[in-house]
This record gives structure tokens, sequence and C-alpha cells, in this order.
């Protein structure tokens, strides 16, 4: 059969302070010491496809795995067919396995919104403390956060190699979906930051002839 | 597919003022005192409208650098030079009364934290510190407890940042000390920005294994025994009547102004390192002096029986409250 490439596509709001580290080289005294990651020509806060793609990878990488993998690599073969591993392909298990998925970076899209609803800016500084539990001094930290509220577009190629597996796969993408909404993006998620949503997810071929009207079904859109 | 995780619903009530810092301070110089009411404006909006009166600009400077005392108050600049415009955003506190003796003449307001849209709320980091002191004291034994790699505990306990809570739940509160000897409340000139007594606070609680499961599962009797610990170590050298019951609730202390041993970890706290260190005007002397604040009288209520009861938050009518008590009530959802 023909190549099809299916793009899923849709919006992640953020329901709490998100924070995906970025470099914090040029920070002054005295000023927030751990910036977010941004566009730079922007200034805008983006979420990397990197970060979705590793933390979905290593969630559904607990959900699905017998044993623990000590590698990537060694994930189940659900996981790595959609995520790659750089073995364990071809005919001899020796080539890399092509991934399925495409990550894209996600861009902030309701910039005048936020701040029609009274943002101040996009990016909020937090301040917290460390307290020491035998002297109880506190060692004071700043840190940014993509502020509450922003959506994002969220976009994702899924090439239909083998029709045969695109239902185990859809089922595997829906569950690294609803994986991430139960967990966090991002950094110090155990403390509220970076719990996402994912709304108006719908799915349409953007190459080739798949009807993707029943992946929709399963999107609920 | 998801086992494993579990979700709980923590609802905080406010028992007594709670202040959570921003790290921020406001000056006279930086709210207006009027209508019984401070109003913290955006000074940047204030500074744009004030250009559009000739010559303000320059004498608002001048104001903003003068160290002078008696008149650093913006809102007489404002009627000095006949400014009657108040529309400078921000937001305002409705006074209580119980700020201090001297109305609307407050230095030194801490900020309480705020999000992006200026609604204040409860970062989980604050919430969870506190769980961690009271888990450390009644589980671990220490704080020394393995993080990191795949044995990481409490990455297991996930603890939400609250609802945005509307700023004018806010109140202003002055810091009370109570020292041991004489029993008398003495004011110090240190102002919060605290949630108001009688405020709900949802909070979610994410547990992604069964060991973290069965901790939180424990908690309000693990905070029910901290408290008696705090009660034995602390609350009883003092006369009962500062000290606030915690009826229905599960005890927790949030937050600044709380004191000492609503934070450390009781076996390994370092009195005599703490004594040395902090410097002669805050020397901390014995176990302490007792925190308070001045609110007035509340009570919550409650439907028992079909009938409404009322349950004091204080016990003495001088409208004293413990700062930073909270009680809390824990519902597993699935």
């Amino acid at each position: 059969m023909m190549l099809s490439k299916i793009k899923i596509s849709g919006t992640i709001e953020l329901e709490s302070g998100l924070h995906i580290g970025g470099s914090d080289a040029f920070a002054a005294i005295g000023a927030i010491d751990s910036p977010v990651i941004k566009d730079p020509l922007t200034n805008l806060p983006i979420i990397p496809g990197s970060s979705l793609k590793g933390k979905m990878r290593s969630l559904l990488a607990k959900a699905y795995n017998e044993t623990i993998a000590q590698t990537p690599n060694d994930d189940d073969e659900r996981i790595t067919r959609l995520f790659g591993a750089s073995d364990g392909g071809g005919e001899n298990g020796d080539q890399p396995v092509p991934a399925r998925l495409i990550f894209r970076d996600s861009f902030l899209n309701n910039a005048q919104e936020l701040l029609d609803k009274g943002a101040e800016g996009y990016t909020e500084a937090k301040f917290e403390n460390t307290i020491d539990r035998t002297t109880a001094i506190a060692n004071p930290r700043q840190i940014e956060r993509a502020i509450r509220g922003s959506e994002f577009n969220f976009e994702l190629i899924y090439d239909l190699t083998d029709e045969q597996e695109i239902d185990e796969d859809m089922q595997t993408l829906l569950d690294g979906f609803k994986l991430l909404e139960l967990d966090y993006l991002g950094g110090s998620g155990s403390r509220g930051y970076g719990k996402i949503k994912f709304i108006n997810l719908h799915a349409e071929t953007v190459f080739g002839d798949y009807d993707a009207s029943a992946i929709n079904e399963e999107l609920g859109a | 597919m998801t086992a494993g995780y579990h979700e709980y619903k923590l609802r905080l009530i406010a028992m007594a003022p709670v202040h959570i810092g921003s790290g921020e301070t406001y000056t006279a110089k930086n709210y207006i005192y009027e209508n019984e009411n401070y109003y913290f404006p955006d000074m940047g909006k204030l500074y744009l409208k004030l250009r559009q009166y000739p010559g303000v600009v320059e004498a608002f400077e001048k104001f903003l650098v003068n160290p002078s005392r008696r008149s650093n108050r913006l809102v007489d600049f404002l009627h000095q030079y006949k400014i009657m415009d108040r529309d400078f955003g921000g937001y305002k506190i409705p006074e209580t009364g119980y700020e201090s003796a001297k109305r609307g003449r407050l230095n030194e307001i801490h900020a309480f934290v705020k999000d992006g849209y200026g609604n204040a709320y409860i970062p989980g980091s604050s919430l969870k510190g506190a769980l961690r002191t009271i888990l450390v004291n009644e589980h671990f034994g220490n704080d020394n407890i393995a993080w990191g790699g795949v044995d990481d505990i409490f990455n297991e306990i996930r603890v939400s940042d609250s609802e945005p809570i509307p700023v004018d739940k806010l109140r202003i509160v002055q810091k009370w000390d109570l020292n041991r000897k004489k029993f008398e409340p003495k004011g110090l000139p240190l102002f919060r920005e605290a949630i108001r007594p009688q405020t709900k606070i949802d909070f979610t609680i994410t547990t992604t294994t069964a060991r973290a499961e069965k901790l939180i599962d424990q908690l309000p009797q693990m905070a029910k025994r901290f408290y008696e610990r705090y009660e034995k170590q602390f609350l009883r050298d003092f006369p009962d009547k500062y000290v606030q019951p915690n009826h229905f609730l599960a005890p927790i202390y949030l937050g600044a102004g709380s004191g000492l041993w609503t934070k450390v970890d009781y076996e390994h706290v370092d009195l005599r390192g703490i004594q040395r260190r902090s410097y002669w005007k805050m020397k901390l002397k014995g176990k302490g002096v007792m925190k308070l604040t001045l609110y007035k009288r509340q009570s919550l209520k409650r439907i028992e029986n079909g009938k409404q009861v009322k349950y004091m938050l204080i016990n003495n009518d001088d409208h004293y409250y413990e700062m930073g008590k909270c009680g809390f009530k824990l519902q597993k959802k699935n």
C-alpha cells in the first residue's frame, strides 16, 4: 500500500504554570535564575516537540513495558515503532527503527487573548523557598513560568506504513495523551507545575488516501 | 493503564489569616488609603496618568526619592496636587479595623503571591512543603529522603496549585509576638496581605505509586499526630486562650509567620545553631515567641443532623489568631 501521512492537531491548554527550562547564562543578579525556553524571534514561551515526545514516551514506557527498560531501545515494540529506536530494526535487528511519529514544536497562539484577560505578561516569576528543617534557614529562588490559561497549537504527524497496526498505534497515542493530562509537562510537576489539557484534537489525512474518520471518532472530534 | 494514579481533593480551610509571600513589599508610597480601603494601584499606570498633569511628574519623582518618613504617603501626594483620578489599575483591599492602631499608616506591607492575572493563589509548592514537614516528623524520621532516579517518593506525590483566590478575599494583618515571660502580645511594624479566616481553598493531590498512595491516605492522622507534638513542644507553654481549637479538621500551618516549630524536623533541629546564627535583634530566645495576629472573631459553620452548628475559631475576646493556622479535609476521588 501507499504511504499516508495523518496530521493530528489540536491545542494544549495550561491549567497551571509551565516551566520548561531555557538557558540562564545571562540572568542578572537577583533576577529570575531559572527562565523558560522561548522563541528567539517573538520572545514568547514555546513547548519544544522534544519535551512532549520525551515525556509521552517515558509515561508510556511505565505503562506498557513489562520489565524496566535499560535503554529506550528496550521499550515495548508498540512504543519503539511509534517513537523510534537506534537498533532492533531491519531484518537482522541491527538497523534503526524509524519513528512513525513526528512531533512539532508548539507555539503560543492566544497571546492577545491573555492580555485581554488581564495578564501582565506571558510569563510570571514565582518566588520559592527551600527551608532547612534543622536550621529553618530559607534559601529563596525565582523561577519563571508560562502562565496558566496559555494555549499552544499542537501538531503531530503519523506516518501510516502498516495499516494492520494503525488501531493499536492510535490506542498507544490516545493513552499517551491521557497519561500526559494525568501527569505533567516540563519541570517541577510534583509541586503543581505543568498541568496540561489537550483540547479539540482531530485527525486529517494530509498525504495519501487513508480515511481518518475512525481516528476522529476515537479522538472525540 | 492509568492504574497506580490516584487523585485526592484536599480542601483547605483558613482558620486564621494565612500569608504566602511573593517576595515583594509595599511602602506607604505604593498604596492609597481612602474610604476604608487600601488601594494598591499599578504604579506604571499611575505614572502614565500623572504625565497628563503639568509639572506633576517632577514633583512625583521627588516624592518617590524623598527619604522623609513624614510626607511619604501616596494619598497625601495625590491630594496635594488635587489628582482625583483613581483608575490606575491594581486592586483594593477593604480594611478590617484590626490592621493597626494607626489607620492607613502602614509601612512594609508584604504582598501575597499572585498569578499572571493578578489573582492570589496558594502554590502547590507551599502546601507540599508543609505536608513534607508532617511526613518528615511522623513517617520518615529525617529529611534525608532519596530523590532523583527511580527512588523518589516526593516525585510520586504531586500537589497542584490552588484555584485562584480573588484579591478581595485578602485582608491586611499585623504581626504580633507573644512573649513567654509576660504573655503580653506586642505589635510589630510588619504587615502582611493574608487570606481571611473561613476561606476555603481546593487543591488536587495526585499519587503515582502504591507507597505514595498509602502515605497520603494516612495524612489526616499524621497531621493530628504532628499537631500533638507541636502542642507538647511549644503551644502548651502559652495561655490556652491563644491556642485555637482544630474542631473537625486536620490541623496544618501554612506560610509566613507561623513560627519555627511548624517548619522543622523535631528530632534533628539545631536550636543552639539557630540561636547563635540569628542576628541580635531577632535573636531566638529559648523555644521562641508565639506568633499571633489580630482579626475580628469568626466562626466556621457546619450542618450537623440538619442543624447549623457554629464553631468559634478563637477562644479569646481580644481577637488574637495563630498566624497561618489552617485545617483540611481529604477526599479520595478514585
